[in-house]
């Protein structure tokens, strides 16, 4: 007795789908750059959400708040609120450059999203310094380097990313695929940037509310 | 307690020898029992077996939810995609409708070192907070190594690339 399997049978003949006329790409929520882009979004909100939710719950615990410490410094921690709500300029410039292949304007605007990008980064580096507390003074000092790390760990890898694309878009042959990565880079960036808000109201403000 | 906790763990022992054992009978004694062996309905029985690496040489149309158990389940075959690259076909979300295709980069060792690298960070951090620093240079260029694309790569999806 053959146990062999039919679907050969059941197969119409001549049926084919010729993957050749489709696109190579798309922008958009239509291609898999804007899905993974969404579900890193997704995962990394809520472990900025767990961490929030985590230091709240240390302040209504104690009896004084900052613990042991004085609040962070406001200077530093501010004017990158500043500037990163600035950055969505050329952020968006590349965005969309991309979007209508204009290759030049691509690499202008990615270049100053890199100078934008490290000035951030030295400029949190001061902010680690402001902080007034070390991460292992307390557990209040823990959760704001938790939070300050975190978020500066999206701020390096958006930096990063946007330094290895403008290398590819400057140096290399291109496929239209790379602009819907430069496209998705920009999407990435504005979660660096409206992530920035509520980590900052709680790392600065919340001590000050006491 | 203790008793039901050995006693389970003898049951989990002699039922992981008996799947051995099988295993290692199947492999010398029997009829090689085909892709199918059960008659489901649901497409990874419509493989070859074992299954090639790329599960299908040719992507089946699926007409009907239970494919191979409705006429006209299997309505034929996707053509077209590269066969010297990783290509496949990205559909509409709710709809599945064929919308464009997408390339993957090609097989090469930097996934597994990527992993290498991650792994080495975190235990890195067992013994300093700054192996997460020092920790993620190799992982950020084990991650661009793995996708940055060669100059042959480039030209052949260029010469089948159709814009939107």
């Amino acid at each position: 007795v053959s146990v062999r399997n039919d679907t050969a049978m059941r197969e119409a003949p001549g049926t084919t789908l010729d993957a050749a006329a489709l696109p190579s790409y798309a922008f958009g929520d239509r291609g898999l750059m804007w899905w993974g882009t969404i579900g890193m979004i997704a995962i990394e909100g809520t472990v900025f959400a767990m961490t929030i939710a985590a230091y709240l719950y240390l302040w209504s615990q104690a009896t004084v708040w900052p613990l042991g410490a004085p609040p962070p410094e406001l200077a530093f921690g501010t004017v990158n609120v500043l500037i990163l709500l600035i950055s969505m300029i050329p952020n968006e410039w590349a965005k969309r450059a991309a979007e209508r292949y204009d290759l030049r304007a691509v690499r202008i605007a990615l270049v100053v999203c890199v100078l934008f990008g490290a000035v951030l980064l030295v400029i949190r580096g001061f902010e680690f310094a402001a902080l007034n507390v070390s991460w292992d003074t307390s557990a209040y000092g823990s959760i704001v380097w938790l939070l300050l790390g975190l978020h500066t760990a999206h701020l390096a890898t958006d930096f990063y990313d946007t330094v290895v694309l403008s290398v590819l878009m400057c140096t290399q042959r291109l496929e239209g695929k790379r602009y819907v990565d430069v496209s998705e880079n920009a999407m990435y960036w504005y979660f660096v940037v409206a992530s920035w808000l509520p980590i900052y109201g709680i790392i600065y403000w919340m001590p000050r509310l006491g | 307690m203790n008793l039901v906790a050995t006693l389970g763990g003898v049951m989990i022992a002699v039922s992981v020898l008996l799947l051995v054992i099988n295993m290692v009978r199947s492999l010398r004694h029997g009829v090689a029992s085909g892709r199918d062996p059960w008659h489901a309905g649901t497409l990874e029985w419509a493989t070859e077996s074992p299954p090639a690496s790329s599960n299908f040489t040719a992507i089946p149309i699926i007409g009907a939810r239970d494919p191979l158990w409705e006429p006209g389940g299997v309505r034929g075959r996707v053509s077209g995609l590269s066969v010297e690259d990783r290509e496949l076909i990205v559909t509409t979300v709710q709809d599945a409708a064929p919308d464009h295709r997408t390339t993957f980069p090609t097989p090469s060792i930097w996934p597994f070192v990527s992993a290498v690298a991650v792994t080495a960070m975190f235990l890195g951090t067992v013994f300093t907070p700054w192996a997460l620093v020092w920790g993620s240079i190799p992982i950020a260029i084990a991650v661009t190594t793995w996708f940055w694309p060669t100059r042959e790569e480039t030209e052949r999806h260029l010469a089948i690339e159709k814009q939107p």
